[in-house]
């Protein structure tokens, strides 16, 4: 990401695609990785969406999700996460089919979601 | 008890109807091919590969069943456990800890085609854990030979003598046995008992403890089998092993 050392000319402005929904949508785990798998998959069900929120942020932890813990995952992305990440149009819903499909990102919006996927998933760290 | 309609299923005839429930590993990783999947060399199991945008090398896995229904989620390194289990005496709490327990809950039912005589003495372990915790009820264990029992008298010493299980092994008799007692040892020599390393727990009463190891050697040190907690089944094998052998 460009830095601005110091030398503004112009006020800073925000970059157009990151607006305050999207970082609202960052603010929660799930969701998160949500966007994650969306970097790989433009269009998944939301079926799979909940098994790899489910599974994929407790790869660090021991023991296995169960079905339950699973579940709450794919009531709480159907009702509360998936909404919200369709108002800041980061994803579609088609309920019809059981579907969400990845929106066309700006640049910084991708960049972003990238660098917090390499942070929050341990990519470059030791 | 009900009589059965049908006589009950030999150990073979449990691993092949076993065999036929399909199931799908999806496995979620960067490595398009994570090698370790591969060395469960699994008979049932569909396996999936599903691509995860990082370079990094662990993932994890998604079970599901024939109905395609969520069953379970491990990660990889965890599923490794699997093959380097920690072996320890039944009555160890700290290694069998829930999360271990569930992960064989999880792995249920899947046919594993070559795992050797340490891994699937983990499984052993579990099963045993189990009558251990519950202390009552029968466990009926096929040793295969007697010989292989040699190393595991002291653990059965001291589940004999320390619960109220009802304990009966079975074994051909290649090793002079030293009484156990508590321990009923049937001799025999058919070629089911030689074949086929099992582990019968009916629950003790409580049907969500029943649990079962079936494990056929179909090389020398290596087997095929699957294991289960599901209390219908391990009574169908009971009463298998029971109307036959006891």
């Amino acid at each position: 990401m460009e830095a601005n050392n110091g030398c503004c000319e112009e006020p800073c402005r925000r970059p157009t695609g990151l607006t305050d929904d999207v970082f609202g949508v960052l603010r929660e785990e799930p969701r998160r990785y949500a966007l994650y798998f969306l970097l790989e998959y433009e269009t998944v069900s939301i079926d799979e969406l909940a098994d790899v929120v489910a599974g994929w942020r407790r790869v660090d932890g021991f023991g296995i999700v169960d079905r339950s813990e699973r579940d709450a995952v794919h009531t709480a992305l159907l009702h509360r996460h998936l909404p919200t990440m369709a108002a800041a149009e980061l994803l579609t819903v088609d309920s019809e089919m059981g579907t969400v499909t990845r929106t066309n990102w700006p640049t910084d919006v991708r960049e972003f979601v990238e660098l917090a996927h390499d942070a929050e998933t341990g990519v470059n760290t030791v | 008890m009900s009589s059965h309609p049908h006589s009950p299923p030999t150990l073979g005839d449990a691993i092949s109807t076993v065999e036929k429930r399909r199931q799908t590993f999806v496995v979620y990783s960067s490595d398009d091919d994570p090698s370790i999947v591969d060395q469960f060399a699994l008979q049932n199991v569909d396996i999936v590969h599903r691509r995860l945008p990082s370079d990094r090398p662990n993932g994890f896995v998604v079970l599901r069943n024939e109905a395609d229904e969520f069953v379970g989620s491990i990660s990889l390194d965890e599923l490794e456990l699997l093959l380097e289990p920690p072996i320890s005496r039944p009555w160890n709490d700290a290694v069998l800890a829930e999360g271990y327990r569930a992960l064989y809950e999880v792995l249920s039912h899947t046919v594993f085609t070559s795992l050797d005589r340490r891994q699937l003495l983990g499984t052993a372990r579990e099963i045993e854990n189990r009558a251990w915790r519950v202390g009552e009820g029968t466990l009926w264990v096929g040793f295969q030979r007697f010989s292989a029992m040699a190393e595991q008298v002291d653990v059965y010493t001291k589940l004999a003598d320390e619960t109220a299980l009802e304990i009966h092994a079975f074994g051909e008799d290649d090793w002079e046995l030293p009484p156990i007692p508590g321990v009923t040892c049937h001799t025999n020599s058919a070629d089911e008992i030689g074949r086929f390393w099992f582990l019968l727990f009916d629950g003790g009463g409580d049907d969500d403890q029943a649990c079962a190891l079936v494990a056929e050697e179909c090389s020398p040190g290596e087997y095929f089998g699957f294991w289960t907690y599901d209390h219908d089944l391990v009574e169908e094998l009971t009463a298998h092993v029971r109307t036959t052998y006891a």
